[in-house]
């Protein structure tokens, strides 16, 4: 039966409220430069009978999985929680299932550990799987955090330093750790 | 509508708004009175220039490129009434014959969309169709839309189970939204961006999200007013009791005052919800359908609220975290809505 049920503790959002982050309208310089852009694909698709196959593409520079590692283990071992490296878990999804996966730091003890995924680990944290661990109640263990490779450039390591932080603080807001 | 009720009715609009004022057409289906549509555009444009802007709820089953060319001509900017996938919108919209509406619909959607790009789509979810609901969404993107509003059936009897297996749907369309402003993609889905805007904009005030016989009312094809849509059901004898007045003789202050008063009423059994200013609670015209009173929230809206929020906090906290710049520039950035549609002036200058 539905029923009106007021939400007495409800864990505040983790993205800014209104007012604390501000996005920095797109400045007139980045636009001309967009528009330029455009423009200029637009004048060469127009004046071509084949569609270009433009330059040869660059691939993004992301922060190294061991670089990854060490930051990540060191704001684990601030907290005095000590990881061993690429250990297989295996994680109750429902009543019946179970997904088993290879993950770059675990706490055996302490059910918590860290996954930073990079291009050789898209087969097995597919977005589908990463969805799943999201998903899983706070209350259920193994409690794994999964990051997204970060691109190499300033601020990585404060970035990964910060996510991981934010975890380790929800569960200990949560009494697991 | 008669005509002369129709025209009364611009008058009366005209003489009550301070400003400009939308006048949206809705039904049953509107375009069963094109005629008339054509009359009232036309009587607006010559005597109301600038004050009436008219928009219009379709099921869309009507349109033809002749239709579509006088809604442009004239500015009529419409939603589609759509739900989703073909075995989702046929399992609710049909005939009168029984056929389903998809097939006419869909025939109608690549011109609606030439006409305007950003064209809303309304679907509308009922426990018979939930399970269709995270395909039909994906559908409605895929071909083509940008802006889904979605709503719950309130009339329908929905149970735990249903809200369960909802929560799964949505669960699903929560991965496909990140992927899809990851990569790019510009989509406005109402259950997650209307509650993201609560937390990263602005909660939702009192009157804000519905301000029904205040600066929204609704007019019957009699010519009677009402608070809003909700109200005017049949237009019979039952429906007359929450009138507010008519185009002949003008609104009836008091009842009029009444409703505005009840609808900002604080609904108590909200009060201390740590959801506060961010669930649909505040619709009065829901509550009352649902209910019988405006400030009394239905069993309904607050199971959904305390499923779904949940869920969009989630997302949003992985958008954020994975510093997806175009969830940063849609909540963000106040100039977006603008820099948005130049951005897509100049893509589709490029293609």
């Amino acid at each position: 039966m539905l029923q009106i049920k007021r939400i007495i503790r409800y864990d505040l959002p983790r993205y800014p409220r209104c007012g604390q982050y501000v996005c920095p309208p797109r400045s007139s310089g980045a636009f001309v430069r967009d528009a330029a852009a455009l423009l200029a694909l637009a004048a060469l698709l127009d004046a071509c009978d084949e569609r270009p196959l433009g330059g040869v593409p660059v691939p993004p520079r992301y922060v190294s999985e061991i670089d990854a590692r060490q930051i990540m283990n060191q704001v684990f071992a601030d907290r005095d929680i000590t990881l061993d490296s690429s250990q297989v878990v295996t994680i109750p999804i429902g009543v019946h299932d179970t997904l088993t996966l290879n993950v770059d730091g675990f706490n055996d003890s302490l059910q918590v550990g860290y996954e930073y995924i990079l291009w050789d680990d898209q087969e097995q944290f597919t977005p589908d799987v990463s969805r799943t661990l999201d998903s899983l109640n706070l209350a259920a263990t193994p409690h794994i955090l999964t990051v997204d490779a970060e691109l190499d450039k300033a601020g990585a390591e404060a970035h990964l330093q910060l996510v991981v932080q934010e975890f380790l603080d929800s569960l200990a807001a949560q009494g697991v750790i | 509508m008669k005509p002369d009720t129709a025209l009364r009715t611009l008058d009366f609009l005209s003489a009550q708004s301070a400003g400009p004022c939308a006048v949206t057409f809705f039904g049953g289906e509107p375009l069963l009175q094109l005629d008339l549509i054509k009359e009232v555009v036309a009587r607006s444009t010559a005597e109301y220039p600038g004050k009436l802007m008219f928009r219009m709820a379709t099921n869309g089953t009507l349109l033809t490129p002749e239709i579509l060319e006088f809604l442009r001509a004239n500015g009529v900017y419409f939603s589609l009434s759509l739900d989703g996938s073909p075995d989702q919108q046929d399992y609710n919209r049909m005939d009168a014959t029984g056929k389903g509406s998809y097939e006419r619909v869909d025939a109608a959607i690549d011109g609606t969309l030439a006409f305007n790009p950003y064209t809303v789509a309304v679907s509308v979810v009922t426990p018979e169709t939930v399970e269709f609901l995270a395909g039909g969404v994906k559908h409605l993107f895929g071909r083509g839309f940008r802006y889904i509003v979605q709503t719950l059936n309130y009339s329908a009897d929905w149970r735990s189970e249903d809200i369960r297996r909802l929560k799964r749907q949505y669960r699903d369309l929560a991965g496909y939204y990140y992927d899809s402003l990851k990569a790019g993609k510009k989509i406005y889905y109402s259950p997650f961006d209307s509650r993201i805007q609560t937390w990263a904009q602005k909660p939702i005030e009192r009157g804000e999200l519905c301000d029904l016989a205040n600066t929204q009312i609704a007019v019957a094809a009699s010519g009677r007013l009402y608070p809003c849509v909700q109200f005017v059901a049949e237009d019979d004898e039952a429906a007359r009791a929450n009138a507010i007045g008519d185009v002949w003789s003008g609104f009836d202050p008091v009842k009029r005052a009444w409703f505005v008063e009840q609808n900002r009423q604080e609904r108590q059994s909200c009060v201390g919800c740590a959801l506060h200013g961010r669930c649909a609670t505040y619709c009065g015209c829901v509550n009352w359908r649902t209910t019988g009173h405006l400030n009394q929230i239905p069993p309904l809206i607050c199971e959904h609220e305390r499923m779904l929020v949940p869920i969009v906090d989630r997302l949003a906290n992985k958008l954020w975290k994975s510093k997806i710049d175009l969830f940063k520039r849609k909540f963000y950035d106040k100039s977006y809505a603008v820099s948005s549609y130049i951005e897509d002036c100049l893509i589709r200058k490029a293609e």
